[in-house]
């Protein structure tokens, strides 16, 4: 194909292109919203396709096949995180106006001029490198297109030199006129955005063409071409863990993930160029989705280039192009071409456009101001000074990255320069990360991380290869730095099997990260960097501030906040406070002049659990605000409250002794409530017994009245009952009057008594009623006196009352009954032993109480009060003494009564 | 239902990391061909359209607008 043709082409391409930006940007000015359409911002995401992926994955999946993918795969596992981590970041950048990735994390860091140089530098020399690597893919495809079989080999070099540098000037051309036109506050450059998403499309259909032509065209389908491999290539058909080590395939998935979030142009692209927050919402299935397009025909491609160009002289990083070349297809080798200088070209671009921002905003801009340059300039001259910075930087860049070609690039394949700057790019992924979301971050731990990783990147990475390159004396990457071998660079600490991209990535991200993090730690942070620590950390409360005004971010002097502090909780408490969030937050809080707001949110919900949250506002609304009310008002008026809060605090302790007072009420009322009922059932009992004889009593009383022509026999028997029943209620009213006596009287008119005398006048009392009952009376007595201490005629009543029980039980003829009187050790035992009827046992328990009478079924109800036993009962306990009953149904029962001796 | 969204990625996220990932990735290696095709470039390229199928379900644009 002719010189001629090709360049036609490339310039018509060209000149679309720049229409495209010009007309873009012209459109925008005049108020079109072309650019708010989402895929705008996916396509041109995918700068992150450069011609590496164009040549370059081809030439690796040749040689070891899918593990080219986990380049693609990286940016496709972040997409799950990327919205809300885009959420936070653009958020930030757009609220601080952060332009650039070196901005973004010096202003992380309290907007220190040091870091941002540093991030810049090293940015500068991690990118020099990957921008050669585009030239160079140009400047090998242009001659190859001519036909490089015309050219002599010389003329070959000088064409690729001459194409390389032309093509540097076309593209820093571009970058100047799109990139640097104006100085627009926000670093939108629209025209750049649309030209950009048209080239990623330009290199996708021309991807998909070859990709379609290879495997459907050359042969009649996938199926045939992946069976002529089978056997020769199956090697590519293997997974990471098998033909490559399993760590280069997680590292290479690693490095590239973090080069989405990092790269300059992808931060330029994905941050910077951002128009609206919900565009990352379309990116994270639309980018990916390009991504697998246009990688989906690699491997197909990559097969049949070694199926086709078998004696090894066709370089595998040319297989997209030497293809079409090979089987005549002209038209579509200049597509390819197009594609492939497209993705060159593209990245290229951003690349500058970015780190010519990131170069004049750092390196120039604060020099120049330094020196005063701009004192004495208008403003228009200060915005043309920053713009001649810029083109200053795209042309700078673009020259070093000349120079970088011409003297080594094409001693690498694609790839490996591509990964190494992933890898430098990487480093600045600790202090990125950290710094999103870890208060503790800080800036001498970010600038300990960062040089640390990079200076162990450099050391792993380039400077081996540009030994191998013959560049620098090779010696040490077998012997190791400074002759020590587990110093080698590409088996730090002797680390074996993984490749150098690993072991350099591996080794520079761990120190990096372990520096960065323990530095932070043990390092104090400025108190400038703590409120941009905490807007970065906590930025969804500062987001939410928009739609919440009251929410607002409040300051205070820290004296204001002690004094309150004490003021409320004391002098101890105070530090106290103060102390545990000084150790949360890595700082000491009594050197703080200031209180940032995440102090102040601290300090007030402290004092919220001293004044009740309200309060606790407005105490801090006093010192955070320029407040209408003066503190010490304030203070007054919570003063009060304060006391309002002890005052009811004390009310409550009240209310407590009172609910316990009450529970003893109740208890006591409860004991009331059931003697009551006792009384109340005494006095039913009593009523119903006397009830009983007056009711006959009247009856008989009446008859008599009312017949007095009654025999004389039956007028003596019905006054004979008269009488009965008349003692009976005398007798009845006697004992109730007794139990009174017992319960009030229990220790006056105490006696020496001897039972023996009194079972013998008892005995005296009852034989009248034994003999009628044909009763045999036993007696057994002591043979001395037994005495105890009490109320004569009590005990005597006591005697008296289990004889006439005992009588009453007995049986009509062959009764027997057992008084005995004995003496144990020193108490007195008395027992009254009869052969009646006996009492069951349930009733035992039940015949020293109240009323209690048996009801056996035999004997029917026996006469009585049922006041008898419980009354023996009472005053046998009144004298210190026991009663108890030992009985078997049927076969009698027999009363003890034990009285301690007196003396 | 950001929180619900937020819980959908994360889980989505190191599922995805586990797929791509030996050991799991190892299981489809070799020179079998499925209808044709390697049975590794089935399974990356299957798991790679599940992956993006799956974020744009969590994303899709309907159901924020509901809310």
């Amino acid at each position: 194909m002719s010189l001629g043709i090709v360049l036609l082409f490339l310039f018509a391409y060209l000149s679309l292109l720049f229409g495209i930006a010009w007309w873009t940007d012209r459109r925008v000015k005049l108020g079109s919203r072309m650019m708010s359409n989402p895929a705008f911002y996916a396509m041109s995401l995918a700068v992150y396709c450069t011609a590496w992926t164009f040549y370059g994955s081809v030439g690796k999946a040749s040689t070891s096949g899918i593990s080219f993918i986990a380049v693609y795969l990286g940016p496709t596992l972040l997409m799950p995180l990327m919205f809300p981590l885009f959420q936070k970041v653009i958020g930030i950048a757009k609220a601080q106006n952060l332009t650039s990735i070196a901005d973004f994390i010096s202003a992380r860091y309290g907007k220190h001029a040091m870091l941002g140089i540093l991030v810049t530098l090293f940015l500068f020399v991690s990118m020099v490198p990957y921008i050669a690597l585009q030239l160079k893919a140009i400047a090998t495809t242009l001659p190859m297109l001519l036909g490089e079989s015309n050219a002599s080999a010389m003329l070959k070099g000088n064409l690729q030199d001459t194409t390389a540098f032309y093509t540097m000037l076309v593209m820093a051309l571009f970058s100047v006129l799109f990139g640097t036109r104006n100085l627009d506050p926000n670093e939108r450059h629209d025209g750049l955005v649309a030209a950009i998403s048209f080239e990623s499309l330009i290199k996708l259909v021309a991807f998909l063409a070859v990709g379609i032509f290879v495997t459907f065209v050359l042969y009649k389908d996938p199926v045939s071409l992946f069976q002529d491999a089978q056997n020769t290539q199956s090697h590519l058909f293997k997974s990471a863990g098998e033909n490559i080590h399993g760590w280069d395939w997680f590292f290479t998935i690693l490095l590239s993930a973090f080069a989405t979030l990092l790269l300059p142009r992808q931060f330029h692209i994905g941050v910077v160029e951002n128009q609206n927050v919900r565009h990352v919402k379309t990116a994270v299935w639309l980018y990916p989705l390009y991504l697998l397009l246009i990688n989906i025909f690699v491997l197909p491609v990559a097969i049949a280039g070694n199926l086709l160009f078998t004696d090894g002289s066709t370089s595998a990083d040319t297989y997209v192009l030497s293809i079409p070349l090979s089987t005549q297809h002209y038209w579509l080798a200049l597509l390819v071409f197009i594609g492939g200088f497209s993705a060159a070209m593209s990245m290229v671009i951003v690349e500058t456009v970015a780190m010519s921002i990131m170069m004049s905003n750092h390196l120039f801009m604060p020099y120049l101001l330094r020196m005063g340059v701009a004192k004495d300039k208008e403003v228009s001259n200060l915005s043309f000074l920053v713009l001649t910075a810029r083109r200053l930087s795209i042309f700078l860049v673009l020259i070093a990255s000349y120079a970088y070609y011409s003297t080594i690039s094409d001693k690498y394949t694609l790839v490996s320069i591509g990964m190494i700057s992933f890898a430098g790019v990487s480093q600045l992924a600790p202090a990125f990360l950290g710094g999103l979301f870890w208060t503790g971050a800080n800036r001498k731990g970010a600038v300990a991380g960062i040089v640390t990783g990079f200076l162990l990147w450099a050391l792993l990475l380039p400077f081996p290869l540009l030994a191998q390159a013959g560049l620098l004396p090779s010696g040490f990457i077998e012997s190791g730095y400074l002759g020590i071998s587990w110093l080698q660079p590409f088996h730090l600490f002797g680390m074996q099997d993984m490749d150098a991209i690993t072991n350099g990535a591996f080794w520079s991200l761990l120190l990096n990260t372990l520096v960065f993090v323990l530095v932070s730690i043990y390092a104090q942070p400025e108190i400038q960097e703590l409120s941009q620590a905490d807007f970065f950390v906590h930025f969804k409360k500062y987001f939410k501030g928009q739609h919440e005004p009251e929410v607002v971010r409040r300051e205070a002097r820290m004296e204001d906040v002690v004094y309150l502090l004490h003021k409320f909780l004391g002098e101890e408490r105070t530090q106290l406070a103060l102390r545990s969030y000084g150790k949360e937050k890595g700082l000491n809080t009594n050197m703080l002049v200031k209180a940032d707001s995440d102090l102040v949110n601290y300090v007030e919900t402290i004092l919220s659990g001293a004044l009740g949250a309200p309060s606790a506002r407005l105490v801090i609304d006093s010192i955070a605000k320029s407040a209408p009310i003066s503190l010490d008002e304030l203070v007054a008026v919570l003063n009060q409250t304060q006391e309002i809060m002890e005052y009811s605090k004390a009310l409550e302790v009240k209310s407590k002794q009172l609910e316990e007072t009450t529970h003893r009420l109740q208890a006591a009322n409860q004991q009331l409530l059931e003697l009551d009922q006792l009384k109340a059932d005494f006095i039913t009992t009593v009523t119903h017994e006397l009830r009983t004889p007056v009711t006959s009593i009247k009856a008989l009383a009446r008859i008599l009245f009312d017949h007095p022509e009654l025999e004389i026999a039956r007028r003596d028997q019905y006054l004979d009952i008269i009488v009965q029943e008349s003692e009976r209620i005398t007798r009845l009213i006697n004992q109730v009057l007794d139990i009174e006596k017992i319960q009030t009287q229990q220790n006056s008119n105490r006696e020496l008594v001897d039972l023996n005398e009194l079972a013998e006048i008892a005995a005296a009392t009852v034989v009248e009623l034994m003999t009628q009952k044909e009763i045999v009376l036993e007696m057994n007595l002591g043979d001395s006196a037994i005495q105890v201490l009490g109320q004569r005629d009590r005990i005597m009543q006591v005697l008296i009352n289990l004889l006439s029980n005992a009588i009453k039980f007995c049986p009509e003829h062959g009764g027997n009954i057992q008084l005995s009187v004995q003496k144990q050790s020193d108490i007195a035992i008395l027992t009254v032993s009869d052969n009646g009827i006996g009492i069951k046992e349930e009733d035992q328990k039940k015949l020293f109480e109240k009323f209690s009478q048996l009801h056996d079924g035999i004997g029917g109800k026996p006469g009585g009060s049922g006041l008898g036993l419980y009354i023996s009962r009472q005053i046998v306990e009144a004298h210190g003494g026991r009663i108890s009953v030992n009985s078997q149904p049927g076969n009698g029962a027999s009363f003890k009564v034990e009285w301690p001796l007196a003396n | 239902m950001e929180r619900k969204r937020n819980t959908y990625l994360i889980v989505l996220f190191f599922t995805a990391f586990v797929l791509v990932n030996p050991p799991m990735i190892t299981m489809f290696s070799g020179k079998r061909l499925i209808y044709g095709i390697p049975s590794l470039y089935w399974y990356v390229f299957v798991v790679w359209a599940l992956i993006i199928g799956a974020v744009y379900w969590i994303h899709r644009p309907g159901k924020r607008k509901a809310s």
